[in-house]
């Protein structure tokens, strides 16, 4: 364990004192404090809608579906490609650590980004009350998810030595999650399978329940069983080159 | 050697095979466990979408199952927005409901009528709704059918030409208490028999155009209701299976007062446990007056007057009035009492009420009796104070409510309190379910003004402050790493 959090401190540092982690950091603080201004215009001040507003908008998707393949492109391809995977193999470290360590990081990294918006609420509650446990229950859904798909990133790394494929392959994999949701447009109120889709739906998971305030235990328990198969099937792709 | 390693690789395959066939299995079975027996909860401050101890006792007690159809057709405007978050809300319980009880009622199916117009038709059809059976929402068990009303499941305040900076806003929200008394009645074999007394004046019953009560009727029968005509005046006979007489004594035509034996039956039927509710006329006398005065209701010559503001912005005296003061411990008035109530009655007599009789509406300080109907001004001998517009009483086993304006009940002023205050009188008079039951609750509102301080410090927080520290950020790391260089 101890490996393990070592491990996504230096990544996390490593991650700090490159461009790169500023860069996107800026990106996204002024695409989404840019949605969140316009939105909060849009809801004429009602902060309820606002996080609903805020958190299940297309540009909030498109930073849940592209954010975490580049943030953990670089973190297994590039160790790869520059051969020091295996210098970090011999220091003793597990594939299972390796590859826990890595999500771990780039997971905190995305959590980092999410937070940063808090203060825009901060500054909201000075003139008037914000639903907190509205609030708190949309960034769970968007710490659940962003395992998930932080998870797929680690996976999609681990396959490639090419960042910019990792980075693709991972999208790839989030969109078509993503995508599930549209198969509800298929069935009836009421189908097994609605509910199938619903079950797996992260769209549906965000913007009809942890926006209003819903929490419910299957989602919880979809995107961690997610998040740990990714983070197995990462582990034993890193363990092939031993058979 | 080569075998060797050959042989242990296809083993390490095979157990790679098993390990991922078996956590992928484990996946499937812990995600079908949620999937059937999931635990929900609301984090929010409200709480609306927590389905309750008592909701799921209600949900057991279905004995049928109860279909839910809700056709949406709402202008992009800021009251239908509103109206939108209300049926949104009604439809987001029901299918809560709908999670904790499959069995019970079924998730609930949304038609936009303007995009999904072939399969509104369709559904319509197969349902046997009305064209203008839309932004309601339609409960169906069996034959039966009940439709609630935005209405019933929150009152809204919209902006009018006398407020017109006010914006839509929720006053009460009462979509579970709504939703709970629909899903309650729509299963119950038990029909609300009401008939309309159908004498000299009295709108017609089934006309749809000019005074009519069409509305009203609609509205009675989405209840659960049986609606038909009395002629009380010719055969002087009440139904023996209705459980409630409404008469409109006022009208179209020259109303003339009800005979002697009218009164007889009227009274045998009140005797024999049947509610009546009388609605007064605005002149004249409706031949029940000495009945009413019996049970402790006297009707003032003259009419309710009130200085209000009329729709062209100038307040003056006038005969419309609202009745705004109700009883807080009558079972008709107490769940209304949360909001502030406004019927606007136009016009009303005035009723003088005494033990054992209970005044349910009254008007604010300011009304008066005026006695000289030609214009309403108020004289140094008209004393202002709060006038009676209604009452009620209980009359041997049966109940009797008496308003004091008959107009409420034609179409045109078939809405807001007024109507809500009418189907309340007979729910009570006819003892059984008609409308919701419960008062609601005022929503919390977390809405901010938004004035131009906090906008411009919003937008320089959000799009330059915020942005910036990171930008700051990131240069101060990269200025360290080439000092360090």
């Amino acid at each position: 364990m101890m490996r393990v959090v070592i491990l996504a401190r230096r990544e996390l540092l490593s991650l700090f004192v490159s461009p790169v982690a500023w860069t996107i950091t800026f990106v996204f603080l002024l695409v989404m404090g840019v949605t969140f201004h316009l939105s909060l215009l849009a809801v004429d001040g009602d902060l309820k809608q606002l996080v609903a507003a805020t958190y299940s908008g297309l540009v909030f998707w498109f930073m849940m579906l592209m954010l975490p393949p580049l943030i953990s492109m670089r973190s297994v391809a590039e160790e790869k490609r520059s051969g020091s995977l295996e210098m970090l193999i011999t220091t003793g470290i597990s594939d299972t650590q390796v590859v826990v360590g890595k999500w771990l990081s780039t997971w905190c990294f995305f959590l980092f980004l999410w937070v940063c918006l808090l203060p825009l609420w901060s500054l909201l509650t000075t003139v008037g009350q914000v639903d907190w446990g509205v609030l708190m229950s949309a960034h769970l859904g968007v710490a659940l998810i962003g395992a998930g798909f932080c998870a797929s990133g680690i996976l999609a790394s681990t396959l490639t030595s090419h960042p910019l494929a990792s980075a693709g392959l991972a999208t790839a994999i989030n969109l078509g999650l993503f995508l599930v949701h549209w198969l509800s447009f298929l069935y009836q109120p009421g189908d097994l399978q609605l509910r199938w889709v619903e079950h797996f739906s992260a769209v549906h998971h965000i913007r009809d329940e942890l926006t209003r305030g819903i929490v419910d235990l299957r989602v919880i328990i979809w995107w961690s069983s997610f998040t740990f198969l990714m983070l197995f099937l990462s582990t034993k792709v890193l363990e092939r080159r031993r058979w | 050697m080569k075998d060797i390693i050959l042989s242990r690789r296809r083993k390490a395959r095979i157990h790679i095979f098993l390990q991922l066939s078996l956590l992928i299995w484990i996946v499937w079975i812990v995600n079908v466990w949620s999937f059937h027996d999931t635990v929900r909860s609301d984090w929010s401050r409200g709480q609306h979408m927590k389905v309750t101890a008592s909701d799921l006792a209600l949900l057991d007690a279905l004995p049928r199952h109860v279909e839910v159809l809700l056709p949406i057709d709402l202008q992009p405007d800021a009251s239908g927005r509103v109206r939108w978050q209300v049926l949104f809300q009604a439809m987001r319980w029901i299918g809560e409901l709908n999670r904790s009880a499959p069995d019970a009622v079924s998730p609930p199916v949304q038609v936009d009528v303007n995009r999904e117009a072939e399969r509104w038709e369709i559904l319509r059809a197969a349902r046997g709704l009305e064209a203008d059976a839309v932004n309601k929402v339609h409960l169906f068990c069996g034959d039966r059918r009940l439709a609630l009303e935005l209405e019933d499941l929150a009152i809204i305040r919209y902006a009018s030409p006398l407020e017109p900076e006010q914006v839509a806003r929720i006053v009460v929200n009462r979509v579970r208490e709504a939703i709970e008394a629909g899903l309650r009645q729509v299963v119950s074999d038990e029909t609300t028999e009401i008939r309309i007394s159908q004498g000299s004046g009295e709108p017609p019953l089934g006309a749809s155009r000019g005074p009519n009560m069409a509305r009203m009727v609609q509205d009675l029968e989405h209840r659960g209701a049986r609606v038909a005509g009395q002629d009380l005046m010719s055969t002087a006979m009440i139904d023996s299976d209705a459980d409630l007489l409404v008469v409109v004594a006022g009208g179209v035509g020259r109303f003339e007062p009800l005979g002697s034996s009218a009164r007889r039956e009227l009274e045998r039927f009140m005797e024999a446990g049947g509610g009546v509710v009388i609605l007064l006329p605005a002149m004249g006398e409706c031949g029940l007056e000495e009945m009413l005065a019996g049970a402790g209701i006297s009707v003032l010559p003259g009419l309710a007057a009130q200085v209000t503001a009329v729709p062209n912005l100038s307040i003056r005296p006038s005969f419309s009035v609202v009745g705004e003061r109700l009883d807080p411990f009558h079972p008709i008035t107490a769940p209304m009492t949360h909001s502030k109530f406004a019927a606007r009655l136009t016009p009303s007599r005035v009723l003088e009420v005494v033990q054992p009789a209970t005044a349910l509406l009254s008007t604010g300080p300011s009304a008066w009796l005026e006695r000289e109907l030609s214009t309403a001004r108020r004289d140094l001998h008209e004393i202002p104070g709060p006038q009676v517009l209604a009452a009620c009483t209980e009359v041997g086993a049966g109940r009797l409510v008496v308003i004091g304006n008959w107009s409420t009940v034609l179409s045109a002023g078939w809405l807001g309190d007024s109507r809500r205050f009418f189907i309340a009188c007979c729910d009570w008079a006819a003892g059984r379910d008609l409308l919701p039951a419960g008062a609601g609750r005022e929503p919390i509102s977390f809405r901010i003004e938004l004035d131009q301080r906090l906008r411009r410090s919003f937008f320089w927080t959000s799009i330059f402050v915020l942005p910036g520290c990171s930008l700051a950020g990131g240069l101060i790391v990269s200025w360290a790493r080439r000092r360090d260089r």
